[in-house]
């Protein structure tokens, strides 16, 4: 039965066992998630807490100790939830023999997807991803960001409804860290489910609808970033042309009413903001563009 | 089907480009080897260990290939972990085993058949040579007809049917006779000028044999027809009568009795029998390579078993031990054997099951009983469920240019078929269950 989630977890439970069946490790505990069609949630987590544990659950790849899950209306690892998601793994495990095109052309043929659909989709994907100039070269030459760039490609040949992404930014630089974002904000706008997981904060709160947080497998906080990150009690004014006599005035103005001025100052912009900048301003200097 | 399909194109590349397909330099090295040196011998025998050693070695070559790649295929996916991109996709469990599988039974297909290939070129030339040194007839498949029923007599009266496989003894002069009966016999299927008999007997007591009296009859014409012959230990000898003794079909008997005394010869249904015109050599090297491609059939899906819950050094190990005790299941069921009876057999020979020379009678403990029982069912208990390659072994029918016929063929494929299908749903059944990332 289809539901307006696309995932949902009830008391998802895995524990780790030895050789003999003892219990190691309580990866998951009781983990009650529900993942809304449509949505950007970030799963976020120190190294450990049960991220990937979580996305390896949903995937069927290991199965729960205790409690169950729903992908898609299915259980996990159902050839009919596959066949409508895409997974990027923490690192890009892909055949290293292969080059991109094969690559491609090989999750595409598991897809059942037509040789001339296969072809086409598969040159799309490479542009997509930025491998154009790399199509041919086998895997195991690729750069840890190319391998990243293959791995995401390979994750939406389906075209799926649900995207799983495992730190989809480790390992690429700030530019293609802003084009990773770039295409999963491109992808909610086509109306696909994402889960992703993630420790770089920064990224989690660009892109991410709802969030929840995980520690030693506990769920600790789980809603809207909007929600989570706004301070109720505080006000946030941000205005141009001010001259040093309006400022006084505005500073007198708030004391005189009771408020508790925090701060009264310019405005930073991050340092990825001035990164991405520079970066643009030589190359369209120079004209030419890095690989 | 389409997923296999894809997996299996897939892994096939993927052993491909693991340079694999290197080993058939090896072959073709050892082929060169047996035709360049040891000049001392025969053409006749060239040609005979051309054959059996070209069979031997590419059995042996791609059961090799096919042993590392099976055996490692799973463990590697898991080691490097591009299994999680596989099983991520519309991949069930079962079609990922198949699709495995599948390809490696394709690749080491293709390189039995390029070493088939290069083996078929160097028998030909090596029969080619002997021709020239005047063997007649250097490559043929001998089409043999066996006879219906085997009765033994002794002293005249007694007379007895021998069941097939089992084996009646012979000694001389004249006390025991053994007469075999062919019916439904086609007289075009023989050569026009003598019909031929051949045979290989169990011979004791004399190295160079011992002298046989053969009595052809045809039961219809009541023609009838004597001649000697002497079969010597571990070699095929043969006999003729002059064609017209199958005229009209038949019945034939043949009716056998040993000449000399201290000479004891075993005989069964099938080890005499007659000589229909020879067969194509080329159709029965043909059937060879299936018959090793059936071994192939059989051992990638062990060694899959095996890497399904194994890692790719223990399943390797596993693998080879499996195949090796597959190539002896007969010894296995003699140890067995032997254990049953713990009293006999100790300083004898055991010869098909009769003892020949001293027995010693030793007397058990209980504890050595309990343990020999034990053994003895375990080994029994494994020797039939292991397949049995000497089945499937096609040296010796290429050395004695004997023909293997198709029904051997079609019942061996089928057993090959239902052991594989059995085994992958097994590797399956292991799989299903098995957690593939941590």
């Amino acid at each position: 039965m289809e539901t307006d989630f696309a995932v949902e977890t009830k008391n998802l439970t895995k524990v780790y066992v030895d050789f003999w069946g003892r219990p190691k490790v309580r990866a998951i505990d009781k983990l009650n998630l529900s993942i809304r069609r449509g949505e950007i949630f970030g799963l976020l987590g120190p190294n450990g807490s049960g991220k990937t544990t979580t996305i390896k659950l949903l995937l069927g790849l290991i199965f729960p100790t205790e409690g169950e899950a729903v992908v898609l209306g299915h259980p996990p690892g159902d050839v009919a939830a596959n066949s409508r998601m895409g997974f990027l793994p923490e690192e890009s495990y892909l055949y290293r023999f292969l080059n991109a095109e094969e690559t491609l052309d090989f999750y595409g043929q598991i897809f059942r997807i037509p040789r001339r659909e296969r072809k086409r989709r598969v040159a799309e994907l490479i542009e997509t991803v930025g491998l154009s100039f790399a199509r041919k070269r086998p895997i195991k030459e690729y750069s840890k960001g190319m391998s990243r760039r293959i791995g995401l490609a390979q994750a939406l040949i389906n075209d799926p409804d649900l995207i799983l992404l495992d730190e989809p930014t480790v390992g690429l630089d700030p530019i293609g860290s802003r084009e990773m974002k770039d295409l999963i904000l491109d992808l909610k706008k086509r109306g696909k489910t994402i889960l992703l997981s993630s420790h770089l904060l920064a990224d989690v709160e660009d892109v991410c609808d709802r969030i929840a947080i995980l520690d030693k497998g506990h769920l600790q906080v789980v809603g809207e970033v909007s929600d989570l990150l706004s301070l109720k009690d505080t006000l946030q004014i941000r205005v141009r042309q001010v001259s040093p006599g309006l400022r006084s005035k505005l500073e007198v103005l708030l004391r005189e009413n009771g408020a508790e001025l925090l701060s009264l100052e310019h405005p930073s912009r991050t340092l990825e903001d001035l990164f991405l900048r520079t970066i643009e301003e030589t190359k369209s200097e120079d004209g030419s563009s890095p690989g | 089907m389409k997923t296999v399909a894809a997996l299996a194109k897939h892994t096939f590349k993927e052993s491909l480009r693991k340079k694999t397909p290197l080993v058939i330099f090896f072959l073709a090295l050892v082929l060169l080897g047996c035709m360049q040196f040891l000049p001392g011998i025969t053409p006749d025998d060239r040609l005979k260990l051309v054959q059996v050693v070209s069979a031997k070695a590419a059995t042996f070559f791609a059961i090799v290939v096919a042993i590392f790649l099976a055996a490692s295929s799973i463990p590697a996916d898991l080691e490097d972990k591009t299994i999680y991109s596989v099983l991520t996709k519309p991949v069930s469990r079962m079609a990922y085993i198949l699709g495995k599988s599948l390809g490696l039974i394709l690749v080491t297909g293709i390189l039995l058949l390029a070493m088939s290939l290069i083996s078929y070129g160097v028998v030909r030339l090596v029969a080619l040579q002997a021709a020239t040194k005047g063997l007649k007839e250097p490559l043929m498949a001998k089409m043999p007809l066996y006879a219906s029923s085997l009765i033994h007599r002794v002293e005249g009266k007694d007379a007895s049917q021998v069941p097939p496989g089992k084996m009646v003894g012979l000694t001389g002069p004249k006390k025991m006779e053994v007469e075999w009966q062919w019916e439904g016999i086609k007289v075009s299927d023989f050569p026009p000028e003598e019909i031929t008999l051949e045979g290989k007997f169990l011979v004791e007591g004399g190295v160079l044999g011992g002298r046989m009296k053969f009595a052809a009859i045809n039961l219809t014409s009541g023609q009838q027809e004597e001649v000697f012959g002497k079969p010597r230990p571990h070699e095929i000898f043969s006999i003729s009568f002059p064609s017209s003794i199958l005229s009209s079909g038949g019945p034939l008997k043949v009716i056998a009795c040993a000449e000399d005394t201290g000479i004891y010869f075993g005989v069964t249904l099938r080890n005499l029998y007659l000589l229909k015109k020879p067969g194509s050599f080329t159709i029965n090297f043909l059937k060879s390579v299936i018959l090793i491609f059936l071994q192939l059939l059989v051992m990638v899906p062990i060694a899959v078993v095996g890497s399904s819950f194994l890692s790719a050094s223990v399943s390797v190990t596993f693998s080879f031990f499996l195949y090796f005790c597959s190539n002896i299941v007969e010894v296995m069921r003699g140890l067995a054997h032997t254990l049953t009876e713990p009293s006999t057999g100790v300083l004898g020979i055991t010869t098909l099951g009769h003892v020949h020379g001293p027995v010693e009678v030793a007397e058990q403990t209980l504890i050595v009983r309990i343990i020999n029982t034990a053994l003895k069912h375990l080994i029994y208990g494994i020797s039939y469920i292991i397949p049995d390659f000497s089945k499937f072994a096609p040296a010796n029918f290429l050395a004695d240019k004997i023909n293997i016929p198709w029904k051997v063929l079609l019942l061996l494929l089928l057993y090959a078929l239902l052991y594989a299908a059995s085994l992958s749903v097994i590797a399956f059944l292991i799989f299903r269950r098995r957690e593939v990332g941590k």
